[in-house]
């Protein structure tokens, strides 16, 4: 379990992390969202111990992390890093070793890695004879060389073709069946909402939301209905249900979002007085919706507090 | 296996898989087996042979002989027919010189110095012997009339007759020559590895699973260890040729400045690894390495101008100084040791003074390197880097 508590990271007189805190359980799929300058790297950055916060602290089984307990996390940068002129498996082999695996198992799991993502017929190439797409995937294999306990992926994603997307979605979600936080960043919120059984948003630094993605649904509080009628009025009849809004309107049908108190019923009723109901459902918020609203909400209080 | 010892382990092999390095070695040996080898190719084993026309340019032939040892040359006499004979002897390189009479040599060419001063104070000799004898001179009084030491020549300054060309001096400098070239290649390459571990970001990686300074140790020793390999495998060939070929003759002292040079290597790489760290730490692009390594280099340059200094003036206050900094004296001491002008208290001072100068680098590089080494943007001020 990792645990970020009241993290805060200052560089000048920006402050890219402001009391920081969001938990990762065991064998959880942790999304990791906020656009860019928000401080996603940074705070992986602290995890991995590559950057020191000014105050809070992070601890991994209720512990705080030492280079001992590092050692058994697996990492991938944004800006990725390996050896452009070495071969690939060797690097593999000697990143294993650092990692405290002996040489032999280092070599086996690198080797089995590289088959995995289909990698193997080009392990004793240099890696930047690779393309992107697979120096990737060479990368990954580096974070998972030697089992780690904890994953951090800094926009693992980024670069990949849709095979190379669901290769590595497989791999985390295998990784978190086998008992390890898997916490990565990125921008496709749709990839983190299939993905994810739990994200954290943040917006300049600060937590907006955090938690699993079904549990902010519910916390969001806004209803919407998609309503599809068949008859001669297929749309306009909404405009006329007391207490709802119209947030979209196509050839087939509405969207309405119901003010806090207005029965959905009554709208079932109107809409049956329209027409044929063919089509009347809750419109579940998605990850992306959720995070704008977040984010929009966040940026208000912080203007509004600044007036 | 600790992390140190796998970065040291992965520095040195790394290098030497390396075509280049490779290639690069082969040349050089090359090179020493051919100087070695080459002199022996030409004439033989040294021996100066000499060809001789008749009864009196044998005599003169046979006084040289005689005389050979205090003119440092060996002669070997060769009787040949007549002028033809000699001629064809000399186009075929039977022989480098030959004596028509007690008074004329022909030579293809120019015939070296101690050759030309131990013929001419043979015929001179014989000359001589001759008109004593029709003076009425009887042998044994002659004999006693040549019995006399060649001339000595010593020098006014005081370099106490050091000769720049003797073998001994030359080895050396050649020795101090290819440790520069090894200080200078190794310590870049510190700093290289440093700053493409920086440009990759593997640096980040290898963080999660090493401590700054087991990288930075690991990537000194291995590097180093490398090249104290290279400069072993080089004396030990250059070494081993002149022993089995004795083209020259190697003194002692000679034996032991050039043993020095291999502890000088150590002291100084490790000097200089510290340096070139601590460059290699605040840049973050291999383009803009060589401008942050240049003042390194500048250093090292300056060490080798004070190996030619001390070759010019020895015993003056310049050699003197740069053979007791530290960061000149692995290069200069080692030269004043084969002028045979150092003293011991000097070479140990010397040596003191560079270890405790790497015992203040070390710390200083670590702590540059531990601040510059993860800020991978652009070019890091070295107060910002000490800052941590």
């Amino acid at each position: 379990m990792l645990d970020i508590h009241q993290v805060t990271r200052r560089f000048g007189t920006l402050t890219a992390l402001d009391q920081l805190s969001f938990r990762v359980e065991e064998g959880q799929v942790f999304g990791f969202v906020g656009s860019n300058g928000a401080g996603k790297t940074t705070t992986m950055r602290i995890v991995m111990g590559l950057d020191t916060p000014d105050a809070g602290e992070v601890r991994f089984d209720g512990r705080p992390i030492d280079s001992e307990v590092r050692v058994t996390f697996g990492y991938m940068p944004e800006e990725r890093g390996l050896y452009p002129k070495t071969p690939v498996l060797r690097q593999l082999v000697y990143l294993g070793r650092l990692h405290r695996l002996d040489k032999a198992t280092a070599r086996s799991r690198a080797t089995e890695l590289l088959e995995r993502f289909g990698l193997a017929d080009r392990a004793d190439e240099p890696l930047e004879n690779l393309s992107l797409g697979n120096q990737q995937r060479a990368q990954l294999a580096a974070a998972l060389v030697h089992r780690p306990r904890l994953l951090i992926l800094d926009e693992p994603f980024s670069g990949l073709d849709p095979v190379g997307v669901d290769a590595l979605s497989e791999v985390l979600i295998e990784r978190a069946a086998a008992g390890v936080p898997v916490v990565f960043s990125s921008h496709q919120l749709e990839l983190v909402e299939r993905l994810c059984d739990a994200v954290a948003i943040i917006d300049a630094g600060k937590l907006v939301a955090a938690g699993e993605v079904e549990q902010l649904r519910s916390t969001n509080g806004r209803r919407l209905l998609r309503v599809e009628v068949e008859g001669p009025d297929p749309t306009r009849w909404a405009e006329r249900v007391p207490g709802t809004r119209v947030q979209a309107r196509d050839a087939t049908g509405v969207e309405l979002l119901l003010d806090a108190g207005t029965d959905d019923q009554a709208v079932m009723a109107a809409a049956q007085a329209a027409g044929a109901v063919r089509h009347f459902a809750a419109v579940r918020p998605t990850l992306a919706e959720l995070y704008r609203e977040a984010v929009t909400t966040h940026q208000a209080g912080m203007t509004g507090g600044a007036a | 296996m600790s992390g140190t010892w796998l970065v040291t382990s992965r520095e040195f092999t790394e290098r030497l898989r390396s075509r280049a390095f490779l290639i690069s070695n082969g040349v050089i040996l090359a090179v020493i087996v051919l100087a070695v080898t080459m002199p022996l190719l030409f004439d033989g084993d040294g021996v100066v042979r000499v060809g001789v026309v008749g009864e009196g340019a044998a005599e003169v032939g046979s006084f040289a002989l005689a005389q050979q040892d205090a003119f440092d040359v060996e002669v070997e006499l060769v009787d040949l027919a007549d002028r033809d004979a000699a001629v064809a002897a000399l186009e075929d390189g039977g022989v480098e010189v030959a004596l028509l009479d007690t008074t004329t040599a022909l030579a293809d060419g120019g015939i070296g110095g101690r050759l030309e001063s131990l013929l001419a104070n043979a015929a001179n000799a014989i000359g001589v012997d001759r008109a004593l004898t029709e003076a009425g001179l009887d042998p044994q009084e002659r004999a006693s009339l040549f019995a006399v030491e060649p001339l000595t020549v010593e020098t006014l300054d005081e370099r106490d007759g050091v000769d720049l060309f003797d073998p001994s001096v030359l080895i050396v400098y050649a020795a101090v020559f290819v440790l520069y070239g090894l200080l200078a290649v190794y310590g870049q390459w510190v700093a290289q590895g440093i700053v493409e571990e920086k440009q990759s970001r593997v640096v980040e990686v290898l963080l999660s699973s090493l401590k700054p300074t087991e990288l930075l140790t690991g990537k000194i020793l291995g590097l180093g260890g490398l090249g104290l390999a290279q400069i072993l495998l080089l004396a030990g060939v250059a070494a081993g040729g002149l022993l089995a070929t004795e083209v020259v003759e190697v003194p002692a002292a000679a034996w032991t400045a050039l043993g020095l040079v291999i502890p000088w290597y150590v002291v100084g790489f490790l000097l200089y690894a510290t340096l070139f760290a601590t460059a290699g730490s605040v840049v973050s692009r291999v383009e803009d390495m060589q401008s942050a390594v240049l003042p390194v280099i500048m250093v090292l340059v300056l060490a080798l101008f004070g190996a030619q200094f001390a070759l010019n003036d020895p015993t003056g206050t310049v050699a003197t100084v740069a053979g007791l900094v530290p960061f000149t004296a692995p290069i200069v001491q080692p030269i004043l040791f084969a002028l045979g002008v150092a003293t011991w208290w000097q070479i140990v001072l010397a040596l003191a003074l560079a270890i405790a100068a790497i015992a203040v680098m070390i710390p200083v590089a670590a702590r540059i390197y531990r601040g510059g080494v993860l800020r991978t943007r652009g070019r890091v001020a070295f107060r910002e880097a000490w800052g941590g």
